[in-house]
């Protein structure tokens, strides 16, 4: 009888270990990593006084909708980080639209100021340029967009993404430049199937030209402004240009001061667009 | 009857124990959970792609600009 009962006991300490063992595994496999869904600005910068232009700090901002969760549901949060010299504040309420950035900046718990940037091409980079204000000063913000390395993963979601929303799209994105993965309009597994494959492969021409697809309805992203800038710099006309240059020319109207050594690409694009509204444009048109 | 009711009660405890341990998991993270995820994924990027800049580099950069 003793010996039944501790043969019984035995066995339900094993059973025990080994399922909670195996409960922990499955819960570790279930976490995604967070990676980054939305751009916003991202770099380094100076803050200049409004008061005093000698009065300036140098600052590091990123801005970004993170995708976190486990995987049967996640969500996208935005978040961002601001560095004023030495000092680190979190960026609260944040706003990310198509080449503009607004948030409120809190220390601990306490909202200590706030942000306002609009994104800019100049030479071949995106500056953001707006007002903070912070501990009850208002500066003048200039941030250089950071060149990021965008991992395989997000630039495999982007084609998850399209391919979801536009089948049809995505048939034809890969047929123009090459033979169809598989086929997202009769086949429901085959958006996850070419993420896959562009996980594995995001050099392919076809798994680039999904993401460019993507990217053309996604301007509020900052890598997809870059990938879009990119092939802007040889080839104006693509129809991604225009779009581009509508983002960007809606901070161009309002202030036409910075119309100063923007690429050729946008001043090309700019004058498409002004010929087509027969608008006349001010300031100073540049190239390089 | 003494090896049967003890039988019983291993059983029953161990289902009570097992059952809490295999709780599915649950939909997913709080609020503040995913926020000091994300906030954490993106300090790292920040590390990565624009932690060590000097000074110098950045007027170079600017330099560049003009």
């Amino acid at each position: 009888m003793k010996k039944l009962l501790a043969l019984a006991i035995a066995l339900l300490v094993i059973g025990v270990t080994v399922v909670s063992v195996s409960a922990q595994q499955i819960g570790a496999q279930q976490n995604v990593r967070a990676r980054i869904k939305t751009l916003g600005a991202f770099g380094n910068g100076l803050a200049v006084s409004q008061d005093n232009s000698m009065d300036f700090e140098l600052i590091r901002i990123g801005v970004a909708g993170i995708k976190v969760g486990l995987a049967d549901e996640e969500a996208t949060v935005k978040v961002g980080i601001l560095h004023f010299g030495e000092d680190k504040y979190r960026l609260k309420e944040v706003v990310i639209g198509n080449g503009s950035v607004t948030a409120n900046v809190y220390s601990n718990d306490t909202q200590v100021g706030s942000l306002s940037l609009n994104s800019y091409p100049k030479g071949d980079k995106e500056v953001w340029a707006g007002t903070l204000t912070l501990n009850g000063e208002t500066y003048n913000a200039y941030v250089l967009q950071a060149h990021r390395l965008v991992k395989p993963l997000e630039k495999a979601e982007k084609t998850f993404e399209y391919c979801k929303n536009n089948p049809e799209k995505c048939k034809a994105a890969m047929k123009a430049v090459g033979q169809i993965v598989c086929d997202p309009v009769t086949d429901g597994n085959c958006r996850d199937r070419i993420k896959n494959f562009c996980e594995q492969y995001p050099d392919d021409n076809r798994c680039k030209a999904l993401r460019f697809a993507q990217c053309k309805l996604n301007l509020e992203d900052a890598d997809c402004r870059a990938e879009i800038m990119g092939v802007c710099r040889n080839n104006a006309t693509d129809n991604a240009c225009e779009r581009l240059g509508e983002v960007y020319n809606k901070f161009v109207e309002r202030r036409p001061e910075v119309l100063q050594n923007v690429p050729r690409w946008f001043a090309t694009v700019r004058e498409r667009l002004q010929q087509q509204t027969g608008e006349l444009g001010t300031g100073q048109q540049g190239g390089q | 009857m003494k090896l049967t009711s003890a039988l019983v009660l291993v059983v029953l405890v161990a289902t009570i124990v097992i059952s809490g341990c295999v709780q599915e998991p649950t939909g997913g993270l709080t609020e503040e959970q995913a926020e000091d995820q994300a906030l954490q994924t993106l300090e790292q990027e920040m590390d990565e792609a624009i932690g060590g800049m000097t000074l110098e580099e950045l007027e170079n950069e600017l330099l560049q600009q003009g």
